[in-house]
């Protein structure tokens, strides 16, 4: 097995305020949501793994957990062996970035094409500081956008080319792993097929391993070598993706993919109605 | 069967600053009891607004500037507003995308549901309550005494979406219009609510108009399918056919552009270019700037929307010719391949 580039370990991510003073009071238990509730998972060298369940399953607080965005609560994330713990160095940082799900609110309105990676490429010193116009160019080039757009705010781009932009801004940092919350759940289906297919290239031709979080079984099946199935905070089930999908394990595995619309006049199997 | 909805060559407009935007171009479709209807398209295709300029709910500036609607075989591009309110909402009801706005959240749901039997079907309170809870019960909801007493914002979404069905269904319509009912739900939720939409078609006889961007869940539901693209109707027949043979590039790059959740990897057809501006005129065919079947004549001449065969309608110049069309198009898509 080749080298692993992202590991969680029994991670648990718990939110919930702490105790007021009117709970001390009472001695009330204040909510806790369990988001995320021991979570192991390995991405390795040049893997897709996809994530997969519904809304509320805590599949973006893992993605964020594993992006070094959160502290979690208990558990480790590990960047190609070391813990970040919430706290990624500069370098890790490097290593590993993030596509948001929204497009509109990802960007900064205020900020052009150009300045927006610029910054990065300059804070993180990428390239002299010099050659930042001629990176920031090639980065366009990359994610298939004209060099007229570096001047422009983001108000002027449509959704799928937004989503482009936050895929330049993230590929800047040269990293070696992709994490992509929902890319595509925001765009319409013809942009859709267009941002896979760009994910998919630069996958390929930069030699990206990346964790895709989704709710749509269909897109992650095109994407994925591998998928976990995540269902109230824990992973029900790991594996290749084909396997998975032609012979899944878990229960709800199983709702999950017959509940999946599917082409071709098949009827949706009228699941009655359900607690949920 | 008569035709519960007659909708013939619609136009709906929209004054911006910047000029009109003309959503809506000659719309024409039918929809009668028991029938599934869908309406599919991209955002900006003007499915929605269709559907919100039949239940005279167009949003504020947009207006009908042209074309006929007739419910239960009466015009009612001719009535007053009160008459027209009243005509339209005893044939038709609507359900929205997003059900906790379109419920009112200082209410309990069972009164909600109970409000059109009690305002419009003159029933006392004590029966309107118990037609309420028969409806809930109807839509799927367990327990629904207790239910009853629930506000919107106890509930799930999947079970605001079906309190939204028990309403639509309080006036005993003929037609339910849906607008993209399980666009906000999980798949497992939607699967659910889908099957509430085809049980109540099944046992009632109630009739749907489906408005969705997702392929797959309208060709699971509906029997006929409109493809709407740039305002217009660019293809429309039974769904079966229309999915496996279609017969406007439009259709067939959209099949061809959506993952299909039983194959394995292969690589999706991503349409270049963008929608067009329906602020202005267009002058010929508006997919032309996009299709890879184009030829000289699409640039300049709009094509009408012509019958095919039976039951089916295309506007595409090339219709007839699509053995021709392109090859990353005209091969089979997805769904054709398994079949």
């Amino acid at each position: 097995m080749s080298e692993e580039l992202l590991r969680i370990d029994g991670l648990v991510q718990h939110f919930g305020r702490s105790a007021g003073p009117l709970d001390k009071l009472f001695r009330s238990e204040h909510a806790v949501v369990r988001a995320v509730d021991g979570v192991d998972l390995v991405l390795h060298r040049g893997e897709t793994l996809g994530l997969v369940g519904e809304s509320g399953c805590g599949k973006s607080t893992l993605s964020r957990c594993a992006a070094g965005l959160y502290t979690p609560t208990k558990g480790t994330v590990s960047y190609a062996g070391e813990v970040i713990n919430g706290s990624p160095s500069k370098a890790q940082r490097r290593l590993v970035q993030m596509v948001f799900q929204d497009p509109y609110s990802s960007l900064n309105p205020r900020m052009s094409v150009g300045q927006t990676l610029g910054e990065v490429l300059r804070y993180h010193r990428v390239v002299p500081r010099s050659e930042v116009p001629a990176r920031i160019r090639s980065l366009m080039d990359l994610v298939g956008l004209p060099a007229r757009a570096i001047d422009q705010l983001p108000h002027a781009f449509s959704g799928g080319q937004r989503q482009r932009i936050g895929i330049a801004r993230a590929l800047a940092l040269e990293p070696q792993v992709l994490i992509a919350d929902e890319p595509v759940s925001a765009l319409d289906v013809s942009v859709q097929a267009n941002i896979i297919n760009l994910l998919l290239d630069l996958k390929d031709s930069l030699g990206l391993s990346m964790l895709f979080v989704s709710h749509n079984m269909a897109v992650v099946r095109q994407v994925s070598d591998r998928i976990a199935v995540m269902h109230d905070g824990v992973v029900v089930e790991t594996g290749p993706t084909d396997e998975v999908f032609s012979n899944p394990q878990d229960p709800y595995t199983r709702l999950l993919l017959s509940s999946v619309p599917r082409l071709a006049g098949q009827t949706i199997p009228a699941v009655e109605a359900g607690t949920a | 069967m008569t035709a519960l909805l007659e909708v013939h060559d619609l136009n709906v407009e929209i004054p911006l600053s910047s000029g009109r935007l003309h959503a809506v171009r000659g719309v024409s479709l039918s929809a009668s009891a028991g029938q599934a209807v869908g309406l599919v398209g991209e955002s900006g295709s003007g499915k929605s607004l269709t559907l919100r300029a039949v239940m005279d709910l167009l949003p504020v500036p947009a207006t009908i500037t042209g074309g006929t609607i007739v419910v239960n075989g009466v015009d009612v591009s001719r009535m007053s507003a009160k008459q027209r309110r009243e005509h339209l909402s005893s044939a038709m009801a609507m359900i929205f995308q997003d059900s906790l706005t379109a419920l009112n959240p200082t209410m309990r749901v069972g009164d909600q549901v109970a409000e059109v039997p009690v305002r419009r079907l003159g029933m006392s309170r004590s029966s309107a309550r118990a037609r309420a809870t028969e409806l809930l019960d109807q839509v799927g909801i367990k327990d629904p005494e207790r239910r009853y007493r629930a506000y919107p914002h106890e509930l799930s979404g999947g079970m605001r979406q079906r309190i939204c069905i028990a309403i639509a269904l309080s006036a005993e319509p003929g037609l339910i219009l849906a607008d993209e009912p399980t666009t906000a739900l999980d798949v497992t939720i939607q699967a659910q609510v889908l099957g509430v939409l085809a049980r109540l078609r099944r046992d009632q006889g109630v009739g749907l108009v489906l408005v969705t961007h997702d392929l797959a869940v309208i060709s699971g539901t509906c029997e006929h399918l409109n493809v709407m693209y740039g305002g217009r109707i660019v293809e429309d027949g039974p769904t079966g056919e229309l999915i496996h043979a279609p017969r406007h590039p439009y259709t067939a790059a959209l099949l061809r552009s959506v993952p299909d959740p039983d194959l394995p990897v292969h690589r999706l057809l991503s349409i270049a270019g963008a929608p067009p501006d329906l602020l202005e005129a267009i002058p010929g065919c508006a997919f032309a700037p996009r299709c890879p079947a184009v030829i000289d004549r699409c640039t300049t001449e709009q094509p009408p929307l012509a019958p095919i065969g039976r039951m089916r309608a295309s506007a595409c110049w090339r219709a007839h010719d699509h053995e021709h069309w392109p090859p990353d198009i005209a091969e089979p898509a997805a769904g054709e391949m398994r079949a």
